[in-house]
């Protein structure tokens, strides 16, 4: 309830949903590499599939030749023959 | 994440992974704030790179995260030190290559000048030689306030000079006058308006003096057109008075001009053979050192006798080393592209003839048009004898015939009253 209450309110002010409610964000370049900002940790990782942990969903990267170029708390850069990239609610 | 300088600097690792959960490892390493980067997965091994001191925190997180850490590489500079620790040599011989830079740097190797439009580049070289400014010297050496006072003292027509010492060169910054330094002085001397060369007088403004000719006369070359002696008469046309002036005229007059010019009947013709060769040119110190593979020359089967070795023209296109925009070194390097050719002689063709009357007319007619002369009729042709061919170019002109000549102190005597 207070989850939608501030959803709303952010909403309403127009404010960013990446800085208030934590929402990923992702960018791509291609499909050669990928950015995640804002996510939690690394739930599974092989060559053709990257399972990443966000505060509001769970992000699957799938493709060929995965590798994680850096990650740090506040960003991840995934390069490599990208598929396709799936959000799964939480 | 640190840049890969910082990381060298301080070296890293490349590590392999195996175990149960790579991900809690990877998980508890972002957590610690330990830096892990280029992780890749081969085959159920992961492999990544860590900082030394990275490794030895995550020591204990592989045993809580059940996974086991081999060191694959050590990569860095202390790690590259510790491996060479032994080759002296080569230390002494990196210490010796920044101290010869460091010398290097001291002297002067490179000078350039901007901004020089009427004074030509090798005009303001040979003045910096007289001012013992030369290549090699030492930097230190070159006051540059002093450089620019005698710069701005030499040449009258520089009006602003700005001269600095950046790393190995000497850069000389110029502004030269671009109007009249000064009012050029009327002279008033007497002098009479003489003819220049021979022709037909076709028109005479007169502004001061005496006239000697009229409209239409034929005059020589040397003969008075205008006198600078005014005479003053009384009633009964008798001299009484002499004033000597400056004759002032503009006198026009039709004239001839030609152009001679003659050749030989065989033309030199520099045919290349085809061969080719290039090589590298070092040069240091006034000592250079060409390398350049030879022209093997395959005799042909049957051939026998031995041909004579033919001449080869080398075009060289040189650079000056140099590390930053401003570090010039004194070594020179450059690519010397070599063609072999073959002379000999041939008659000119008409073709040719025709061509070369062409170039000689249109250069004859332009020089005659830079003078400001009318060209009335043009007239070329090739005269063949003496063992070759003479192209002949006529114009008849209309052009300006008077010149100034100082009164003789003879004349002056003469008509004294």
């Amino acid at each position: 309830m207070a989850n939608k209450i501030k959803a709303t309110a952010v909403s309403a002010m127009k404010l960013p949903r990446d800085v208030c409610m934590g929402d990923a964000l992702i960018s791509m370049e291609g499909r050669h590499s990928l950015v995640i900002e804002n996510y939690r940790s690394i739930l599974f990782y092989t060559e053709s599939e990257i399972r990443i942990l966000a505060k509001n969903c769970r992000i699957l990267v799938r493709g060929n030749g995965l590798s994680i170029a850096y990650y740090d708390k506040e960003a991840m850069k995934v390069t490599g023959r990208i598929a396709s990239v799936q959000l799964d609610g939480m | 994440m640190a840049g890969r300088f910082y990381h060298y600097r301080r070296g890293y690792l490349k590590v392999s992974m195996t175990g149960c959960a790579p991900e809690r490892f990877f998980n508890i390493c972002q957590g610690r704030e330990i830096e892990v980067w280029e992780v890749c997965c081969k085959s159920g091994c992961y492999e990544f790179y860590m900082t030394v001191k990275g490794f030895k925190q995550a020591k204990t997180l592989a045993r809580k995260a059940g996974v086991r850490l081999k060191i694959l590489k050590k990569l860095g500079l202390p790690f590259f030190l510790y491996r060479n620790r032994k080759r002296k040599l080569s230390l002494a011989g990196f210490l010796l290559f920044f101290i010869f830079l460091y010398s290097m740097s001291l002297f002067l190797w490179d000078i350039e000048f901007e901004g020089n439009r009427r004074y030509t580049r090798d005009t303001l070289m040979d003045f910096l030689n007289s001012l013992d400014i030369s290549y090699g010297m030492m930097t230190r050496n070159i006051s540059c306030e002093d450089l620019e006072e005698s710069i701005r003292m030499e040449f009258p027509e520089i009006t602003w000079v700005s001269a600095q010492v950046s790393g190995t060169r000497l850069l000389v910054k110029i502004k030269e006058n671009e109007v009249l330094s000064e009012i050029p002085q009327k002279d008033d001397s007497p002098c009479d308006i003489v003819a220049e060369k021979p022709g037909v007088i076709t028109g005479m403004i007169v502004r001061s003096g005496t006239p000697a000719v009229q409209i239409g006369d034929q005059v020589e070359a040397g003969q008075v057109l205008v006198s600078g002696v005014l005479t003053i008469t009384d009633d009964s046309e008798t001299a009484v008075a002499y004033h000597y002036v400056h004759a002032d005229a503009k006198i026009t007059g039709m004239s001839f001009a030609s152009l001679e010019t003659s050749f030989p009947a065989c033309r030199r013709i520099e045919a290349y053979t085809g061969k080719k060769k290039t090589g590298i040119v070092v040069r240091a110190f006034g000592h250079s050192f060409t390398i350049m593979l030879p022209f093997f020359h395959i005799p042909e089967p049957g051939d026998g006798k031995e041909e004579e070795p033919l001449p080869w023209k080398f075009v060289l296109e040189e650079k000056q080393a140099r590390i930053f925009e401003d570090f010039y070194l004194p070594f020179y390097w450059g690519i010397a592209a070599g063609k072999e050719y073959q002379t000999y002689e041939r008659p000119y063709e008409e073709e040719e003839k025709e061509e070369l009357k062409g170039i000689i007319n249109a250069h004859f007619m332009e020089n005659l048009e830079e003078k400001g002369v009318q060209i009335i009729r043009n007239d070329v042709r090739i005269q063949e004898g003496n063992g070759g061919f003479t192209v002949i170019c006529q114009a008849q002109t209309e052009e300006s015939l008077g010149v100034e000549r100082p009164l003789q102190p003879a004349v002056r005597q003469e008509e004294a009253p």
